[in-house]
């Protein structure tokens, strides 16, 4: 006979455990939710493809022709349409998880399946989402004179990677929206800050070459850090990959352990 | 000290309290407040008990199933059992855009089916339902007695070895009540420990031997459920 154990405690080999054991059911999920957003009209699959595509051609204008090419990433339109992606994906996730715990409180009652699961089913969902953008990053390439070579190979692998930074983002943005409920009004400010200094449309390197405090402040956002890992991959950019990784791992081990913090005290407290 | 052998859940001194914001009249600025739901309960279901729990709206019974189903973390006390209880609602994992069907076939992949037997099983469940004629349109064109029948057949798909059933007496139609007083009998013969949420007091007495009664967050009785009624009506 099992001894009695407590029914809210959990430990990170549990949910490890249960992340891996639902993993046909976290995908299913994920796949549902995204064919539900696609069945809101008729012309959301359209959508799904023209709303990234139309954000690449207002940057690229816009930008463009304001900033002097000086300032400009090489390759500009492919290192835009490589930013893009990576920003927007980044956006869907943490749109989702303002609204995490407000969905999932409901699962976890009639499935016992647990938040951080379901997190995880959020991050699938983000990338199904993104799918249509990773076909127009190839495509582009393709398009714009960018020879396909070895390292695209590493596209999945550092999609992976970044999976790791977005459920940790997930966490965190899911537990701040449920302690301040007005905290999704902010995070729309600091996606602003992501967005502008994430380099999608400017040369962070090249503008920031006289001022090495700003960059090397600017080298520790994540987001930016996969952009030029992506631009590298797709590119064949001269990048310091064992730097740019080591740094992306180590920032990502940190906000994974403030979410995870922020995360547990935030799924079991008061919510009427 | 109850036996573990036998104990199925023990409830040790458990509290609730919400933290809120209460506005004044005329105030600009909430200000924080505290609502106790739970004080100071404890009590221990033995294995294969059937249960009542009743108490008047706003007495705790929804929040002490969410604190024995885990989902909800006690202010202080502990709740322990031999393994996690399951909270069977009427809410829970619907996508309204999509069919009848695919939306059973998703709760049956939440019970951890596989893809096919899922597939064949929503196909079973919607015919059970009366349904079959709606499978293919999308959730949210079924009428709240519809969506009632439906949420009970996924609900009870799989049994754990503890539920908890909250206030699923209150809706659907003469037939739905009778579906679930015979799913309620087949528990019991199986052993499977069953806590029952409800303002329904004939039905109580009837599938439970004993009941608990709620009142203001503390347990005001915990015996036979003939007497528990009693105690409710009286108070």
């Amino acid at each position: 006979m099992d001894r009695l154990r407590s029914v809210s405690r959990t430990s990170p080999v549990a949910v490890l455990r249960e992340i891996w054991s639902r993993k046909s059911f976290l995908g299913f999920f994920a796949w549902s939710k995204t064919k539900a957003s696609l069945s809101e009209s008729r012309t959301s699959l359209l959508w799904w493809i023209i709303e990234p595509s139309l954000k690449i051609l207002v940057y690229g204008a816009i930008f463009g022709l304001i900033l002097p090419a000086s300032t400009r990433p090489e390759n500009f339109v492919v290192s835009l349409i490589i930013g893009v992606a990576i920003f927007e994906t980044y956006s869907t996730q943490s749109g989702a998880s303002t609204r995490f715990f407000a969905q999932s409180d409901v699962i976890e009652e009639s499935t016992s399946i647990s938040p951080w699961s379901l997190m995880m089913s959020t991050v699938i969902e983000t990338y199904l989402k993104s799918a249509a953008l990773i076909v127009i990053v190839f495509g582009a390439a393709l398009l714009l004179g960018v020879s396909p070579r070895l390292s695209w190979l590493a596209f999945p692998l550092l999609f992976a990677g970044y999976g790791v930074f977005l459920y940790s983002m997930g966490l965190i943005v899911a537990a701040l929206s449920r302690f301040f409920p007005t905290f999704p009004r902010l995070l729309g400010a600091l996606n602003r800050v992501v967005f502008y200094g994430s380099g999608i449309f400017w040369s962070i390197e090249r503008v920031l070459a006289s001022y090495p405090t700003l960059l090397s402040i600017a080298e520790l956002n994540p987001v930016y850090q996969i952009i030029q890992l992506g631009r590298a991959a797709v590119m064949g950019n001269g990048i310091d990959w064992g730097h740019v990784i080591a740094l992306h791992s180590l920032v990502t081990v940190v906000l994974f352990a403030v979410g995870g913090l922020l995360f547990h005290h935030a799924n079991k407290s008061d919510h009427a | 000290m109850p036996d573990p052998q036998s104990t199925a859940v023990l409830v040790s001194q458990v509290s609730k309290t919400y933290r809120t914001y209460a506005r004044s009249p005329g105030r600009l600025f909430p200000q924080s407040s505290e609502v106790p739901a739970l004080r100071k309960i404890s009590f221990t279901i033995g294995q294969g008990e059937t249960v009542g729990l009743l108490g008047r709206n706003g007495s705790g019974k929804s929040t002490l199933l969410r604190v024995l189903a885990g989902v909800l973390a006690p202010t202080e006390g502990e709740v322990t059992a031999h393994q996690k209880p399951r909270l069977l609602g009427l809410s829970g994992l619907q996508l309204p855009d999509l069919s009848v069907l695919e939306n059973a076939e998703l709760m049956l992949r939440a019970h951890g089916h596989s893809r096919q037997k899922s597939r064949n099983l929503a196909q079973d469940l919607v015919r059970d339902a009366d349904l079959a004629h709606k499978a293919l349109l999308p959730y949210k064109t079924l009428s709240t007695g519809m969506k009632g029948r439906m949420s009970f057949l996924l609900a009870i798909i799989n049994q754990p070895e503890i539920l908890l059933l909250d206030e699923m007496l209150s809706v659907g139609d003469q037939q739905l009540q009778e579906i679930y007083t015979r799913w309620i009998d087949g528990l019991q013969a199986s052993n499977r420990t069953v806590i029952i949420a409800s303002h329904n007091m004939e039905t109580i007495q009837a599938m439970c031997s004993r009941a608990i009664v709620l009142v203001n967050g503390e347990v005001g009785f915990d015996g036979p459920s003939g007497d528990a009624v009693s105690f409710l009506q009286s108070n």
